[in-house]
């Protein structure tokens, strides 16, 4: 029964196409705006679920709308329509589920301000106005292509980030050149989809004599828009919003550095095969997979970074949705076992050295957890580069506590390592230990000593004194041989 | 062109002898018991102590207890026990460095100056590399194959690469190419003045016998061989004359300022030719060829080694006779790379 549901949707319905090859990216507006707004893991998980039912209602509403006015054209020519195949108990319950899952996030969490109404009515709009009599756009040429552009991807991205941006603190005052740089590049990225699509069914159109906006081109002149006007604007529009994330999330998009790498790797060393030639190919491997399933990384990894629970809506978009992971798990099921390991060196190359980049080599020690688990650890004191303790006695002189350190216990170092630079222990708490070790090393009882820690950070090329860390604190003293 | 170069670098070019990798693996199984990685001697003090909190691997601030260190602590022991017999060798060598990755996590939360945790990868790739199918239980009867899968030293190759690479960085980012800093010869004259090494608390000349540029010429030049490392991994040639240089310096290390390089030497021994020795008559002989029969050459290295015993032993003549200490001990170090040359030679490939 379950196989049935999800063969009608996703096959018979055509819905696992645009969540394969739409939603990943249409998603991720909302983990950037989740990120610029501050929003907490549980919000962002709530608004998650919400975004994805509305998606998969306003993209079935589209799908379902389409099939409906197209019955008697796809009857006519002898093409599939699920619509002709249902009853009519189904298509009324199709449709009301469709609309159901696409407004009542609306109306029960999505915030709704004119803006967003507005644009949420646009989309439906443009849904009836391209595929509804009298209307039909998709046959009036660049009507057709602008409406397609409109409700596949410019509309639906900006309504994401306008929703979330709402949702949240409010605090991304640039949000409007995110939004603007996003939807015109989303409706260039639809333009450039209609048109290859056009192109690739011209010869089916031309035989049955549709007159489509491709037809009407011409093949020669088709293929001059694509590659001299749509693309190169397309791609410099995506430049322009790329510009836009670098600015705000900063040298994670450093990651995008792997897209090629990966695809070099594939292609070349483990397969040994040419890249693709024809343009639909070289289209695909590296624009649309960038797309798709590489730029959601960048917003969610900057979440997971931020906050460890961030870490379920990774894994949660892990799951649903197409990405990186689970297109190179695929691969690596097709793979003989040469072939993976040629990827695991690749993989192996990469840990190593982001490890390195994250200055976690050093000639003592190896931490490779550290970059994999920092986020779920409470702050262990990274940002210090070194810690000097110093204890004061009487205003007189002070005695550097690192030349002690080889006498003190474990708990204690660990204590004043971590703790102090923390903040997560008062120097109090660490006292008493301190003491024993002062008074094993000169005897006597200490007091009026003060606990005070210096933050000492890597600069190029030396070490930089930046200030005093929290924890002041202090022991008592009564004298002793060679007091300070 | 570019991949066939990739899989040859991956699946040929660091073949090597199963036997030599079974001495590899007895001798790391050898040390890893012997140099008490898991700290029983402070397994008492960590479980005892109730208010003792560590900061695991992610697992929040509540900790570990301690009853979960005591059982992988002899998880451990019993891992190294399996690999040094060669009884299910892969899988203990995972168990292994899985241990050490879990000991590392706990003790570098609460401990300092604990031996470099970059080894703990070693097991878990060597697990791969076919090293129990010799000299162990898991080969009795069985016929020896004279190679085994390359890939796993090509993995640990760039792996050292990484390490060496990303330690130089590091010097070059804390200032060692810096004109306030000597950094060679703070750390010689640290280690001396605190007691280890050879020539312990005796003032040495190394410390102090070479001009500041002499030393700051070291620095640049230690850094740039670090820096080296990375690309070398690339070329089985080069790399191995790398791996060279890196036994001497720390032989050098362990020798002359008594820091224990011992783990990290024994994890470059398998890029070292091999072929040069003849397994199938090992140990009654191990096949020198092509020695030099120069008998003054042999001489001069003969009396260096005695000299430097002698330096050893009457701290007083170094530092009267600087130049014949530092000589000496260059000599010494000379010959052994000559030896190893010689004994093992470097072939692209063997």
């Amino acid at each position: 029964m379950l196989r049935k549901v999800a063969q009608l949707f996703l096959t018979r319905l055509r819905l696992s196409k645009p969540w394969r090859y739409k939603a990943p990216f249409l998603i991720s507006v909302p983990y950037f705006m989740i990120w610029a707004g501050g929003m907490s893991p549980r919000e962002a998980a709530i608004g998650f679920g919400m975004s994805c039912a509305t998606i998969f209602g306003i993209a079935g509403f589209g799908y379902f709308l389409n099939d409906y006015t197209d019955q008697e054209e796809d009857q006519a020519a002898g093409k599939f329509n699920v619509m002709l195949s249902l009853p009519r108990w189904a298509i009324g319950g199709l449709l009301i589920l469709f609309l159901a899952l696409a407004i009542l996030p609306w109306i029960f969490y999505f915030p709704t301000t004119p803006l967003t109404l507005s644009l949420l009515g646009l989309e439906f709009a443009l849904f009836i106005l391209y595929s509804a009599p009298p209307f039909r756009f998709k046959e009036r040429g660049w009507l057709g292509v602008l409406c397609d552009a409109g409700y596949a991807h410019a509309v639906p991205g900006v309504l994401a980030g306008i929703t979330f941006y709402e949702l949240g603190d409010h605090s991304f005052a640039e949000h409007w050149i995110y939004l603007l740089a996003l939807g015109l590049w989303q409706g260039m990225v639809g333009i450039r989809n209609i048109l290859l699509h056009m192109r690739g069914d011209l010869d089916k159109d031309s035989e049955t004599g549709t007159q489509t906006l491709g037809v009407r081109l011409g093949r020669k002149r088709l293929q001059r828009i694509l590659v001299f006007n749509a693309i190169p604007l397309e791609l410099t529009l995506a430049l322009v919003f790329l510009a836009c994330l670098i600015w705000q999330l900063g040298p994670i998009c450093f990651v995008l550095l792997l897209f090629p790498l990966n695809h070099f790797v594939q292609y070349r060393l483990v397969n040994s095969d040419p890249f693709p030639k024809e343009l639909e190919g070289r289209l695909s491997l590296w624009i649309d997979e960038l797309y798709t399933l590489w730029l959601p990384l960048l917003p969610l990894l900057t979440l997971a970074m931020s906050d460890a629970y961030f870490y379920f809506l990774l894994l949660g978009h892990l799951i649903l949705f197409r990405n990186v992971l689970g297109e190179s798990l695929r691969n690596l099921r097709q793979w003989n076992p040469s072939q993976r390991i040629k990827y695991a060196f690749f993989v192996a190359f990469i840990a190593l050295f982001m490890n390195g980049l994250s200055g976690e080599w050093d000639s003592d020690s190896f931490r490779p957890w550290h970059a994999a688990v920092q986020p779920l650890k409470p702050d262990m004191g990274a940002e210090y580069d070194q810690l000097k303790i110093f204890a004061k006695g009487g205003g007189t002189r002070e005695i550097s506590i690192s030349e002690l350190w080889p006498e003190l216990p474990f708990p204690l170092r660990n204590h004043i390592l971590y703790g102090i630079s923390s903040g997560k222990r008062k120097p109090d708490e660490i006292g008493a230990g301190l003491r024993s070790s002062l008074e094993k090393r000169w005897g006597g009882q200490f007091e009026g000593l003060e606990l005070r820690a210096e933050k000492w950070i890597h600069r190029p090329f030396g070490w930089e004194w930046e200030g005093e860390a929290e924890g002041k604190g202090s022991l008592d003293w009564k004298g002793g041989k060679d007091a300070p | 062109m570019l991949h066939k170069w990739f899989d040859h670098w991956v699946f040929r070019a660091y073949r090597v002898d199963v036997r030599a990798l079974a001495l590899l693996r007895v001798l790391f199984a050898l040390y890893v018991l012997w140099q008490g990685f898991f700290r029983l001697d402070l397994m008492g003090e960590i479980v005892s102590n109730s208010d003792w909190e560590f900061w695991g691997v992610g697992l929040g601030e509540s900790g570990v207890p301690g009853w979960v260190l005591a059982g992988t602590t002899l998880l451990g022991l019993l891992a190294a026990g399996l690999l040094l017999l060669g009884c299910w060798t892969a899988w203990a060598s995972r168990l292994l460095g899985l241990s050490l990755l879990f000991h590392y996590a706990m003790w570098d939360s609460i401990a300092t100056g604990l031996p470099n945790g970059f080894w703990i990868a070693f097991p878990l790739i060597m697990s791969w590399s076919g090293w129990g199918q010799a000299w162990s239980i898991d080969a009795k009867g069985e016929d020896v194959a004279p190679h085994v899968a390359a890939w796993p030293l090509a993995l640990w190759a760039m792996c050292i690469g990484f390490f060496v690479a990303a330690t130089g960085w590091q010097h070059l980012r804390m200032g060692w190419l810096g004109a306030q800093h000597t950094v060679l010869m703070e750390h010689a004259a640290g280690n001396i003045h605190f007691g280890k090494g050879a020539f312990a608390g005796q003032g040495c000349l190394m410390g102090y016998n070479l001009e500041p540029n002499g030393w700051k010429a070291l620095d640049l030049a230690f850094v740039a061989f670090e820096l080296i490392f990375l690309p070398a991994c690339l070329m089985v040639r080069a790399f191995r004359i790398a791996i060279l240089g890196l036994l001497a310096f720390n032989f050098g290390m362990c020798f002359l300022l008594g820091q224990d390089t011992l783990l990290f030497s024994l994890a470059l021994l398998p890029f070292l030719a091999w072929s040069g020795i003849n397994f199938e008559r090992w140990p009654r002989q191990i096949a020198l060829r092509k020695v030099p029969a120069w008998g003054g050459l042999i001489l001069a290295m003969g009396l260096a080694f005695l000299a430097w015993i002698w330096m050893l032993l009457r701290p007083a003549w170094a530092q009267e006779w600087p130049f014949i200490s530092v000589l000496s001990g260059g000599l010494c170090l000379f010959a052994a790379l000559l030896w190893l040359w010689n004994a093992y030679k470097i072939r692209r490939g063997a």
